[in-house]
């Protein structure tokens, strides 16, 4: 005989949000029905950065155990280009290459099966091949619940938690999300090129299970945005992340700008005989803490990349630990409402966020977005920045050597920057990033 | 009571690499499961069950992670599922030749049961031979029929519309037991309720050991070359002798001959004339 479909908590999604609150949920001693529309979890994802892993260690201890690792980055480089030049900061160092180690590459598939796999063992029912089509209301108006595309399909929950990705049709019916927003979403396109697993190690001086993470600016053209280059145990995934609104103006397509910069000399060599494996494209939440919706309303909890909890602050570019932050925020505070019998006030859960990293973070760089996208920064400087080395380097014998202030000087001229506005950015960065 | 039918789903290797210099054989346990036709089997077992009031029993030889696929099946309908507890490796000898053990598998778990009908998909996934359903019928002592696309009953018995070359089709009667191999041809699995999902989930689904696979040899990877034929060393006491003896030139010998083209009959008893006349066949010539 079937069972009715009526448990304490339904979490939509299960990514790295979802099955973060649905392993607290369980962990509790929840019943908790975590719904997946792909056939697994990871399935339907793309990935384009590296998982930081700090997070995990209070919910999972050990976790690098046995968590999906394709490499552990210990070679991090920032780099800035012009269509001819290229200048990076190149870090690298052995201690991120051991316990309990800072980034990992990844592949979400594996990944996010590994995650939902942890809240399967701990008690949660995970359904798959299952979209949640629309929220289920009582009469005073507040979320009982979800109506799935299943037959029977409604789930009956004391509080539901959308962690149901970037385009969040959840958060939207809610009245949390606008129904369209462009201007806080970028779009991210990545290749994933299969080399031999010694290549990838010569290519960019690797050994073992050491991994490179490559972030770029200035390889857009003139749609603001950024790439990123990274290895896997025998893949390398190599992508841009575009504006919107400035690739809808630019005209390009996405796959160009792309081409543009796997052509490019600075980075060509790194990529020479790749096979290419798989191209995927993904809406990224790039809005930061001004864009974030309301994170709770009446029976409804909001998490992950629905939630815009991606960090975009130039240096630093992190989305799948700021899901699992505020999955777990959630999961704990949901398990904690339905304990208490209050599912109305779930005030915690902002409180919540904002003790860890999660909020703290978005909140003291949310103006690093907007200082990160801005024309001086996509263009100007890395342009700048790229000429000066040039001739910092450029040896002009028998012509004496310049002094750098000068030639600094002399440079931003002949790019049309001002001192005083480049200044002005410079303390803008250290307020926001210092 | 309606009739008893059994469904083999397998727990195939959908995406298989294949390294192209070794040759070895790589695949994620996520790629793993049941495919269309074998899927479209269970979705005609369930509307015949529904229509005869008969019972469905789904059956797959796999792991533990090889519920998933009698999960689904439960979910959508069947009465009871059975794992034949056997992890296949991954590797050409077990792809190639697994259909026998799969069969023997089966019908071994079949025992004292007496299914009127067994659906398989047309083939798996992986190894891809179509042999598992050929076998497990001889097993059964069941009819067989292939490249059915349609399964319907007419009231006293039941009929497979089988496919057959340039667009044609034939219904053939099916005599019980029988074993039948169906292609997906446009039928999918019915979604499964959502109570029905979460209650195949907490199913208990027995596992019945499997008997060890048999090994057999991995097949060569390159083309068969034959071995080399032994030949005693000329005796010659030169070397131009020694290369005539090798060669065989300048020794009587019948030179070939091409007939035709002759019509088949007229090339028949040519060449059991020249067999004749040769020494290899005696008494008269038919």
């Amino acid at each position: 005989m079937p069972e009715k479909s009526s448990v304490d908590a339904v979490v939509v999604g299960a990514g790295p949000a979802g099955a973060s609150a649905a392993l607290e949920l369980a962990r509790a001693g929840r019943s908790v029905i975590l719904l997946e529309r792909g056939p697994f979890p990871g399935a339907k994802n793309v990935y384009g950065g590296v998982v930081y892993g700090r997070v995990l260690d209070e919910v999972l201890p050990g976790w690098w155990e046995d968590a999906p690792v394709q490499r552990w980055v210990t070679r991090r480089s920032t780099m800035m280009m012009t269509p001819t030049q290229a200048l990076t900061i190149d870090f690298r160092t052995e201690d991120w290459g051991n316990a309990p180690y800072n980034g990992m590459t990844t592949y979400r598939a594996d990944f996010d099966a590994w995650l939902a796999g942890k809240a399967v063992d701990a008690g949660a029912q995970l359904v798959t091949s299952t979209v949640a089509t629309e929220l289920l209301r009582d009469a005073a108006g507040r979320v009982v619940g979800v109506r799935t595309d299943r037959p029977d399909g409604d789930i009956r929950a004391e509080l539901v938690i959308a962690c149901d990705g970037v385009n969040s049709f959840l958060a939207k019916q809610a009245g949390l999300l606008p129904q369209t927003d462009a201007e806080q979403h970028t779009l991210g396109v990545k290749e994933t090129l299969a080399l031999p697993r010694k290549t990838i190690e010569e290519r960019f001086g690797l050994s073992g299970d050491d991994g490179a993470d490559f972030e770029i600016l200035g390889c857009t053209g003139d749609i603001s945005g950024g790439g990123f280059l990274y290895t896997n145990r025998d893949t390398v995934s190599v992508g841009v992340v575009l504006s919107l609104t400035g690739l809808a103006k630019s005209g390009r397509r996405p796959e160009e700008v792309l081409a543009d910069l796997k052509a490019h000399p600075a980075i060509a060599p790194y990529l020479r005989g790749a096979e290419l494996k798989e191209y995927s494209a993904h809406l990224i939440p790039e809005g930061g803490y001004r864009s974030m919706p309301p994170l709770t309303t009446d029976g409804l909890l909001v998490a992950g990349d629905a939630a815009a909890m991606c960090l975009a602050a130039g240096i630093w570019l992190e989305g799948v630990n700021f899901a699992i932050g505020s999955g777990l925020a959630a999961g704990r505070t949901a398990a904690e409402a339905i304990a208490t019998g209050e599912t109305s006030r779930l005030t915690g859960y902002r409180k919540r966020l904002e003790d860890n990293f999660v909020l703290t973070d978005h909140k003291n760089l949310q103006g690093a977005a907007h200082l990160v996208l801005s024309e001086r920064v996509q263009q100007q400087y890395p342009r700048l920045l790229c000429d000066f080395a040039q001739e910092v380097f450029t040896v002009r014998n028998p012509e004496p050597k310049p002094g750098l202030g000068k030639l600094f000087r002399r440079t931003a001229a002949r790019h049309g920057v001002r001192l005083r506005q480049l200044a002005a950015d410079a303390w803008a960065g250290f307020r926001i990033f210092g | 009571m309606g009739p008893q039918m059994v469904v083999a789903l397998s727990w195939s290797w959908r995406r298989v690499r294949v390294d192209p210099l070794t040759g070895s054989l790589h695949a994620e346990d996520r790629d793993r499961g049941g495919n269309a036709a074998e899927l479209a089997a269970l979705e005609h077992a369930l509307r015949l069950a529904d229509e005869l009031d008969g019972r469905v029993l789904a059956v797959t030889v796999g792991p533990v992670a090889a519920e998933e696929i009698l999960r689904t099946a439960l979910a959508a309908g069947a009465h009871e599922a059975v794992r034949i507890d056997r992890d296949d490796q991954l590797e050409p000898g077990s792809l190639a030749h697994n259909g026998a053990d799969t069969a023997k598998a089966i019908a071994s778990a079949l025992h004292g049961r007496a299914p009127d009908l067994v659906l398989c998909g047309d083939r798996s996934a992986d190894g891809g031979t179509g042999t598992t359903p050929a076998f497990l019928a001889a097993r059964l002592g069941a009819a067989q029929a292939l490249g059915v696309v349609k399964l319907e009953s007419n009231g006293q018995s039941l009929l497979a519309h089988r496919r057959l070359d340039g667009g044609s089709r034939e219904v053939l009667r099916l005599p019980r037991p029988a074993v039948v191999s169906l292609e997906a041809a446009g039928v999918r699995l019915r979604r499964a309720s959502l109570p029905a999902v979460l209650a195949a989930q907490k199913a208990t689904i027995p596992a019945i050991p499997a008997e060890p696979h048999r090994h057999r040899p991995t097949l060569p990877a390159r083309p068969l070359r034959p071995r080399p034929r032994e030949l005693p060393a000329p005796a010659g006491a030169t070397a131009h002798d020694r290369v005539l003896e090798l060669t065989g030139a300048l020794q009587d010998r019948t030179p070939p001959t091409v007939l035709g083209p002759l019509p088949a009959a007229e090339a028949v008893d040519e060449l059991l004339g020249y067999l004749h006349r040769h020494g290899y066949i005696s008494g008269e010539t038919p």
